[in-house]
């Protein structure tokens, strides 16, 4: 089943042209989602081996929301090192 | 909960008056009752959002039959005989055992009784569980389950509060006897608890799986996956 991007890839497409993001790296990316909202992150393969024992969120990179018929990007500290163009 | 049987009480006494106005042809009395009962299914239909449950009128007054309702005792008290029926239909949501802390229903019973600690595991048909049904265990106990499939068969194990022990040994294990990662929950009522942790990322690779689910109290899910 297509993630909201993937079903809205022309907004998508704009908005990296927008915001200078490569579309390839944000669409290949370890990624958690809903409905409405997505994070692409940067999770630390560092190999801790805890596995479920650690909960502690991934890098966020870049926050994806649908509003209504239309994509918003937020940034954060990380987006322009890990994903731009 | 008495919010909403006095709710109930409300519209029903309201739409009574409104039935014995009609009868008598009395249009102001009609109008004045007709308002009342308009003004208040907005508020219980306010309340009913906040609290994630649905606002369809009849759900809720069919759990109190008219019949109780004009049972009166002294001085006009009401007596409800039980509680709303209606309630036995949000059993073992997970919504509503965490907002109302609604009962679990009878198969999540069974299920938390052979889960009493962390660290507990059991084995059970895939017919038999859910990931909501764990959210619902989640809202109940406030720690952390995981699940995990082979073929026609569930292994759920319970955590604590923050976490579950499964390292990446114990899941290489699971991956080799043929195990898939079906999901976990967090517990809480945030968004923000769904955000998949790095290990959570790395359970993924050892499995060699691409996506799975994490579940909070509510019920609400978030899809995670290394890409795509």
């Amino acid at each position: 089943m297509k993630n909201f991007i993937q079903q809205n890839l022309q907004q998508f497409q704009k908005k990296c042209e927008e915001y200078n993001l490569s579309e390839y790296k944000i669409l290949t990316a370890p990624k958690c989602y809903n409905k409405e909202v997505m994070y692409i992150q940067n999770p630390d393969f560092s190999n801790t081996g805890k596995g479920l024992a650690n909960n502690k969120p991934a890098d966020i990179l870049l926050i994806i929301r649908k509003e209504g018929n239309s994509l918003e990007f937020e940034q954060t500290e990380f987006t322009k090192t890990y994903l731009a163009n | 909960m008495r919010a909403f049987i006095i709710f109930i009480i409300y519209l029903k006494t309201f739409g009574d008056r409104y039935t014995i106005a009609k009868a008598a042809g009395d249009k102001d009395m009609m109008l004045k009752e007709q308002t009342r009962m308009t003004q208040l299914s907005q508020k219980y239909n306010e309340f009913s959002k906040k609290a994630g449950l649905p606002t369809k009128v009849e759900r809720l007054s069919s759990g109190i039959s008219s019949k109780s309702l004009t049972n009166r005792t002294d001085g006009g008290i009401i007596k409800i005989q039980s509680p709303i029926n209606s309630r036995n239909s949000y059993k073992g949501k997970p919504k509503a055992v965490y907002t109302l802390d609604v009962e679990l229903n009878k198969r999540q019973k069974k299920l938390l009784e052979k889960l009493p600690k962390a660290d507990s595991h059991v084995f059970v048909k895939k017919s038999e569980v859910t990931m909501s049904d764990l959210s619902a265990l989640t809202a109940k106990t406030g720690v952390e389950f995981a699940m995990f499939t082979k073929s026609g068969k569930r292994l759920i194990v319970r955590g604590d509060n923050v976490s579950v022990n499964i390292d990446i040994s114990a899941a290489k294990k699971l991956a080799k006897a043929g195990y898939r990662f079906t999901g976990h929950t967090h517990p809480g009522d945030d968004s923000n608890v769904l955000i998949a942790s790095g290990d959570d990322y790395e359970i993924l690779k050892t499995f060699n799986q691409t996506r799975s689910v994490t579940y909070n109290s509510k019920g609400d899910f978030m899809v995670y996956s290394l890409e795509g």
